[in-house]
C-alpha cells in the first residue's frame, strides 16, 4: 500500500441544478519521499485534486488515505490534527497574514502545537534559516519581496516537519530565476525525506520532480 | 507566541480596522453612560429644585389660644401661657441629627391688626427664607424689602386698602413703608401684610416668639418621618406636622424621572449592540480568507473561535473605556448647550464604570459569537478560494 492512495475517487461539485465531476473515479499511489508533479490544463481539476489529499475537501466518492489514515472517516476536527501532523501547504498566493511578521507567520502552525513549551520561536527561526530569510524574520510581508515571501511560506508548510508537502503552483506568481530558488528548496526537502506533490503548469518546473501526473477533464491520463 | 498573540497582533497591526471597531462600540457605550449620567444629575437638579419648593414640616406650638389659619393649618395668634415658638427653635431645628437634609426653616409670627380701618392678617417673615421657600413668589410692583421698616403685601389686601410701593402705614404703634406688592399667588398670602419678623415682635410686645416655623426638607430618599421625629425631639411640647401630599409628589416625581432614563438608556443600549453586531460581523467577514488559511494548516473549530472573541473582548474592554470616559466627559461640555442645564452636577458614579465595561464585553461579544461560529465552520476550500 501507497504512503498516499486514492481509490476510485471522485468529486462532484452542484453548480445550480446540474452536477459538475471536477475528479473523475481516480486511482493513485504515491509513495513516501516521492517528489510527483501534477499538471494539466485550467480547469482539469489539479487543485481538487490537492485539496483532496490535504483534506481540505471530502472525495463524493472512492477513498483517499494518507499514511492508512480514511480521511473520509475523520471528523472536522480530527482533520485539522491530521492536516497539522501530516501536511504543510504552500500557495501560489503566499497566504501570509499580513499583520504577522515573517517568524510569526512560520510560527502559526506551532501555536496550536501542544507540547512545544517555549522552544517555537527557535523552531521557527530555524525553519526561516533554512529557506535563508533568518535575517528578516521581524519584518511584515508588505516589507518583503515575493520570492521572500513564498520562502516565508514555505518555511511556515516545513516548520512542524511534516512528512508531505502539498505545492499549489509555488512558482506562479514568481520571475523564473526566484521560481527556481523555490524549486531548490523544494528539491531540498524533498532530498530530506518529504514527500512532495507539487501541482504545475510549467513542463520545465514538472521535469523537478521524480514522476509527472497529467490530468485532463478529471481524469489521469 | 500563542493563539491569543494573533488577536493582539491584528488589533495592534491594523489600527485603522481597530479604531473603526471601538469608536463604534464606545459611541454607542459612551451615549448611554452620557444619558445615564445626565439623567441621574437631572435627576439630583429636579429632586434639589423640588425640596427647595415649599415646606414640607411645619411646626406648630401646642397651646390653647385663639386659632388663626395659616395655610390650611390652625395656628395660634397670641400665645398666653404654656409652650411657644421662639426664633432660638430655628437653631434647634438645625442641629438635628439630619440637619444636612435641611434646606430652609421660615419662622412666622401672625398677629392680627388694623390698617386704615380694615381688619388685616399681619405675617412676620424672614424674607430671604420665604422667598427661598417660596419659589412661586413674584412681584407686580416695588421690590423685595431691604429694611426692617419695609413690608410686603399681598394683591388682594393692596387692593382692599388701596397701597401701592412707596405707601406708608400705621401698624399696631410703628410705621411700615410698602416696599413691593405682591403678585396673585391665589392662596391665603395674597390677603396678608408681611413685615419683618423682628419688627412685628418688637411692635407688638411677642419678644422672640414665632407662630409657626416651616420647614423644607431635602426629599431625596426622604427621610421625612425621622426628620420629624428629629425635630419633635428638639422642640418637646411642640406640634410637628409633615406635609405628606408634598412628599408624595415629590417621591412620585422621582420616580417617573428614574423610569424615564432607564427606559431612554435601555434603548440606546440596544440600538449600539445593533450597530455592534453588524460591525463585528463585518470584520470577521473580511477575515474570511485567513481563518480559510488557519484551517489548513490545523486549526480546529475552537482555536478560531478563541482568536475572534479573544480579539473581541480586547476590543469591547477598550471600548467600554473608552465609552465610559466619553460619556463622562462629554455631558459637561454638551449639556450646557442642549438642555440649557448649567448648574448640572456629574459625579463619578463606580457602579456605573464597572456597568459600562461589562456591558461593552457582553454586547461585544455577543455580537461575536455568531459570526465567530459561522467563520469557524466555514469550508476551508471556499474561505481560500477567496484569497
Amino acid at each position: 500500500m501507497s504512503f498516499i492512495e486514492l481509490k476510485n475517487v471522485t468529486k462532484t461539485f452542484h453548480a445550480g441544478d446540474e452536477d459538475y465531476a471536477a475528479i473523475r473515479n481516480v486511482s493513485l499511489g504515491i509513495a513516501s519521499g516521492e517528489f510527483v508533479a501534477v499538471m494539466g490544463p485550467s480547469g482539469s481539476g489539479k487543485s481538487t485534486l490537492l485539496a483532496l489529499l490535504g483534506g481540505l475537501s471530502t472525495a463524493s466518492s472512492g477513498t483517499v488515505a494518507v499514511d492508512g489514515i480514511d480521511l473520509g472517516s475523520l471528523s472536522p476536527n480530527r482533520l485539522a490534527d491530521f492536516r497539522r501532523e501530516y501536511l504543510g501547504f504552500v500557495f501560489q498566493s503566499f497566504y501570509l497574514v499580513p499583520y504577522l511578521t515573517a517568524i510569526e507567520n512560520v510560527m502559526l502552525p506551532l501555536t496550536v502545537q501542544p507540547g512545544l513549551n517555549g522552544t517555537a520561536k527557535a523552531v521557527a527561526l530555524e525553519a526561516l534559516r533554512t529557506v535563508g530569510l533568518d535575517r528578516k524574520a521581524g519584518r511584515l510581508p508588505s516589507q518583503l519581496s515575493g520570492g521572500e515571501q513564498e520562502r516565508v511560506a514555505i518555511a511556515r508548510a516545513v516548520v512542524n516537519k511534516p512528512p508531505v508537502i502539498l505545492a499549489d503552483e509555488p512558482t506562479g506568481n514568481l520571475d523564473t530565476k526566484t521560481g527556481d530558488q523555490v524549486l531548490d528548496l523544494l528539491q531540498g526537502l524533498n532530498a530530506a525525506g518529504n514527500t512532495i506533490v507539487m501541482v504545475t503548469h510549467s513542463k520545465e518546473n514538472a521535469l523537478r520532480a521524480g514522476r509527472t501526473i497529467e490530468i485532463r477533464d478529471g481524469e489521469i491520463g | 507566541m500563542k493563539l491569543i498573540d494573533i488577536a493582539i497582533q491584528n488589533i495592534r497591526r491594523k489600527k485603522g480596522r481597530t479604531l473603526f471597531l471601538v469608536s463604534g462600540l464606545a459611541i454607542g457605550i459612551g451615549a448611554a453612560v452620557a444619558l445615564t449620567s445626565v439623567g441621574d444629575a437631572m435627576n439630583r437638579e429636579v429632586m434639589h429644585v423640588m425640596d427647595e419648593f415649599g415646606a414640607n414640616v411645619v411646626v406648630l406650638p401646642a397651646s390653647e389660644d385663639l386659632p388663626l389659619s395659616y395655610g390650611g393649618l390652625t395656628v395660634s395668634a397670641v400665645n398666653t401661657g404654656g409652650t411657644s415658638l421662639t426664633i432660638d427653635d430655628i437653631r434647634k431645628i438645625r442641629t438635628i441629627e439630619n440637619s444636612a437634609n435641611i434646606s430652609t426653616v421660615a419662622p412666622k409670627l401672625l398677629v392680627a391688626s388694623e390698617i386704615r380701618g380694615n381688619k388685616v392678617l399681619v405675617a412676620g417673615i424672614d424674607v430671604t427664607s420665604e422667598f427661598k421657600l417660596k419659589k412661586w413668589w413674584r412681584l407686580s410692583a416695588g421690590m423685595k424689602p431691604q429694611e426692617e421698616t419695609e413690608a410686603l403685601i399681598g394683591r388682594d389686601a393692596a387692593a382692599r386698602l388701596g397701597l401701592s410701593p412707596g405707601d406708608k402705614i400705621k401698624v399696631g404703634t410703628g410705621h411700615l413703608v410698602i416696599a413691593g406688592v405682591l403678585d396673585v399667588t391665589g392662596s391665603q398670602d395674597d390677603g396678608l401684610l408681611f413685615a419683618t419678623i423682628g419688627w412685628v415682635q418688637r411692635q407688638f410686645k411677642k419678644g422672640h416668639a414665632v407662630s409657626l416655623i416651616e420647614v423644607s426638607a431635602l426629599c431625596s430618599g426622604c427621610p421625612i418621618t425621622e426628620i420629624t421625629e428629629q425635630i419633635a425631639a428638639a422642640l418637646p411640647g411642640s406640634k410637628v406636622v409633615a406635609v405628606k401630599e408634598t412628599v408624595e409628589l415629590k417621591m412620585q416625581a422621582m420616580h417617573y424621572f428614574h423610569k424615564f432614563s432607564i427606559g431612554i438608556s435601555l434603548l440606546l443600549l440596544i440600538v449600539a449592540g445593533m450597530i455592534i453586531f453588524f460591525a463585528m460581523t463585518a470584520a470577521v467577514k473580511e477575515r474570511v480568507n485567513e481563518i480559510g488559511l488557519f484551517r489548513a494548516i490545523g486549526f480546529r473549530t475552537g482555536h478560531i473561535i478563541l482568536v475572534l472573541l479573544s480579539e473581541a473582548f480586547a476590543v469591547s474592554l477598550l471600548a467600554g473605556a473608552v465609552g465610559y470616559a466619553l460619556g463622562f466627559i462629554s455631558p459637561r461640555f454638551i449639556a450646557p448647550y442642549l438642555m440649557n442645564a448649567y448648574n448640572l452636577q456629574f459625579v463619578f458614579d463606580p457602579l456605573l464604570a464597572f456597568g459600562a465595561l461589562i456591558a461593552s464585553v457582553v454586547v461585544g461579544l455577543a455580537a461575536s459569537i455568531y459570526p465567530a461560529l459561522r467563520a469557524s465552520r466555514l469550508d476551508p476550500v471556499e474561505a481560500l478560494r477567496t484569497l
